[in-house]
């Protein structure tokens, strides 16, 4: 009996997180469900307030001397006490630009804020499990809310189409993904990553385990459109309304990366040569193709959609950059979480001011449409052109902080080539960062009313949020990368 | 002898119920025989029109409130074998709070999908 409440009591403690993300997600659920359409508002506060309970907690957490005893399938370390801040910094933002955009669209709805919070939970079982199920699950759980999220423009056909386009790809990725966790099982017996670890042979994996790892990655590389799965991405970026497309572009990839630290480096499965050898091909396939296909876009959220591929490539190649000569350096993985923080502030930053740009009731996100907005709305246009430069890497912003981790590593472990090629491209990357800032600043427009007319308020919290954070963090990094260095793998 | 008794009353109610309907529909249902209803049984109708017909998306909506409920009962009949076990191991409070947490959200979804009106067959939603 003593061990019982023991046992009940770790659980809630534990997962004091899930359980606070859960509460919230149905309370706003049911508030709605009660008073329909009349509150929106108080729905939101309340999602936003539990993101903020959510993060305290998972701060006073990563503060105990001794974390709750691991639990057979939860397991809270401070890799995923970092994570779960990450996610949840990526849901109070996407609920605050949401609420500017949908007040903005006139179309208010309630759910949106639940799914928001529902997909977080999904997240944080999908990185924090120790059982390669229940990371399934809570990828499918991600990744469901977010379907019905891009779909969620009912009126409007490339929300559809995006939705649709995306539901189909992504459910056999996932179908992918279970393939791989299956022949884990045929393999060892067991989906215990902890235990999988054990049973891996140090060298020389037989041809089951190995195409389980290549199936597992193939699932993962979907969810963060990496070249060559990346065909998805423009389309469903662009159909996607801005704040949710925003959401797909941090968090879905953050979540993924946590889980791929948390299998392929907690069982060192990425010290067999050919699983290198892949991983250098999609990285270089990634920065080239990413970076080349944003020169040419006309669309300033397809343009971030390709950007984004390309980060999710330099994110990759952070993982990468770990390895000397074949090994695996431990507690190297703390570019890459440096890396992610830095890209969900800039991205994030970047889609709120996209997600003002409305005109007729419809999204405008075409360059034409960014014409002559540095003269009505200078400061707006000043802070768009200041998360470019960051996406670029200008010293004095986070982004400059974030690669220079990345590449210093990956030089020190002997990644001379890689590296090399990660900054051409970050130089290549200028030119198509740049253009909506001269689009901005040195084009008239033709008449006609701007594009951007009013900022809710909720927005220009989220945007002063970003910009604020985004220098911050690239003028004194080091605070923030000793803090990952702590939670590194 | 005894174990296979169970079996048997199992057998015979089964039996009953399906005879005692077939039989009140028999005594109790309104008969207007029609040249379709009377003919023989032979591979299937013949077809009335194109299967490739538009069904109502509240079809759809059924179908997955049914899953969820069906999931539910599956989940539940070997919790309820196991419960047995669990109170002779004194896991029997832990085991009814683990089952009173997935109920609550399975109702506070039941009360969800009522409110926003997806059991109205009617077009108001």
């Amino acid at each position: 009996m003593e061990t019982n409440i023991q046992n009940l009591l770790n659980i809630l403690v534990g997962g004091i997180t899930i359980w606070i993300l859960c509460a919230g997600a149905l309370l706003c659920l049911l508030i709605d469900a009660l008073w329909p359409r009349k509150m929106s508002v108080p729905v939101y506060t309340i999602g936003i307030l539990t993101l903020i309970v959510t993060l305290c907690s998972a701060w006073y957490q990563w503060l105990q001397p001794d974390l709750p005893a691991a639990q057979d399938l939860l397991v809270i370390d401070l890799h995923t006490l970092f994570f779960i801040t990450l996610v949840v910094l990526v849901g109070i933002l996407t609920i605050l630009n949401a609420l500017g955009y949908m007040q903005l669209h006139n179309d208010l709805t309630a759910e949106f804020c639940s799914l928001i919070i529902f997909s977080i939970i999904g997240m944080v079982f999908f990185f924090s499990s120790d059982h390669l199920l229940i990371n399934f699950i809570g990828l499918e759980t991600m990744s469901l809310s977010i379907y019905v999220l891009v779909g969620s423009h009912k009126k409007n056909f490339k929300s559809n189409e995006a939705a649709i386009k995306y539901f189909i790809i992504g459910g056999v990725a996932s179908a992918i993904f279970l393939y791989g966790v299956a022949m884990f099982y045929g393999a060892y017996g067991t989906l215990k990553i902890s235990e999988l670890a054990m049973a891996l042979p140090t060298q020389g994996l037989d041809y089951l385990p190995k195409t389980a790892v290549a199936f597992i990655l193939t699932g993962i590389f979907f969810k963060l459109a990496v070249v060559p799965f990346h065909f998805w991405a423009p389309d469903v970026y662009e159909g996607a309304p801005s704040p949710v497309t925003g959401f797909m572009a941090t968090g879905v990839k953050i979540a993924s990366f946590g889980f791929a630290i948390r299998i392929f480096i907690g069982i060192n499965v990425l010290d067999m040569p050919q699983i290198q050898n892949l991983l250098v091909v999609v990285v270089v396939a990634t920065f080239i193709v990413g970076n080349l296909l944003a020169i040419v876009q006309d669309d300033v959220k397809r343009m971030l959609a390709y950007s984004s591929v390309s980060h999710a490539g330099f994110v990759l190649f952070g993982m990468l950059a770990g390895f000397r000569e074949g090994r695996y350096e431990p507690f190297s993985s703390h570019t890459v979480m440096f890396y992610l923080l830095g890209y969900l502030l800039m991205t994030l930053g970047a889609f709120a001011i996209l997600s003002l740009m409305i005109r007729k009731r419809s999204e405008a996100t075409h360059y034409t449409d960014l014409e002559g907005l540095g003269h009505s709305k200078p400061l707006l246009a000043g802070l768009f052109t200041l998360f470019m430069f960051s996406m670029v890497g200008m010293p004095g912003t986070v982004g400059f902080a974030a690669k220079y981790s990345v590449i210093s590593l990956a030089v020190q472990n002997g990644h001379i080539g890689l590296a090399i090629l990660a900054v051409v491209m970050s130089i290549v990357s200028a030119f198509y960062y740049l253009r909506p800032s001269v689009t901005m600043f040195f084009k008239k427009g033709a008449g006609g009313c701007p594009v951007i007319q009013e900022i809710p308020f909720t927005s220009s919290a989220s945007i002063t949020f970003c910009a604020f954070t985004v220098i911050y963090l690239g003028l004194n990094p080091d605070a923030f990368i000793k803090l990952a260095k702590i939670a590194a793998f | 002898m005894d174990t296979y008794l169970p079996i048997l009353i199992m057998f015979v109610i089964a039996g009953g119920f399906a005879g005692a309907f077939l039989l009140l529909s028999y005594l109790l249902g309104p008969k207007k025989p029609t040249d379709s209803k009377l003919s023989v049984y032979e591979c299937g109708l013949n077809p009335v029109g194109s299967a490739r017909e538009r069904f109502s998306v509240k079809y759809y909506l059924v179908a997955i409130l049914f899953i969820v409920f069906d999931i539910e009962v599956v989940f539940m009949y070997p919790w309820a074998v196991n419960y047995k076990n669990a109170i002779k191991d004194g896991h029997g409070a832990y085991m009814i709070a683990v089952m009173g947490v997935f109920f609550v959200m399975l109702v506070l979804g039941l009360f969800y999908e009522w409110r926003k009106g997806a059991m109205n067959w009617s077009n108001q939603a």
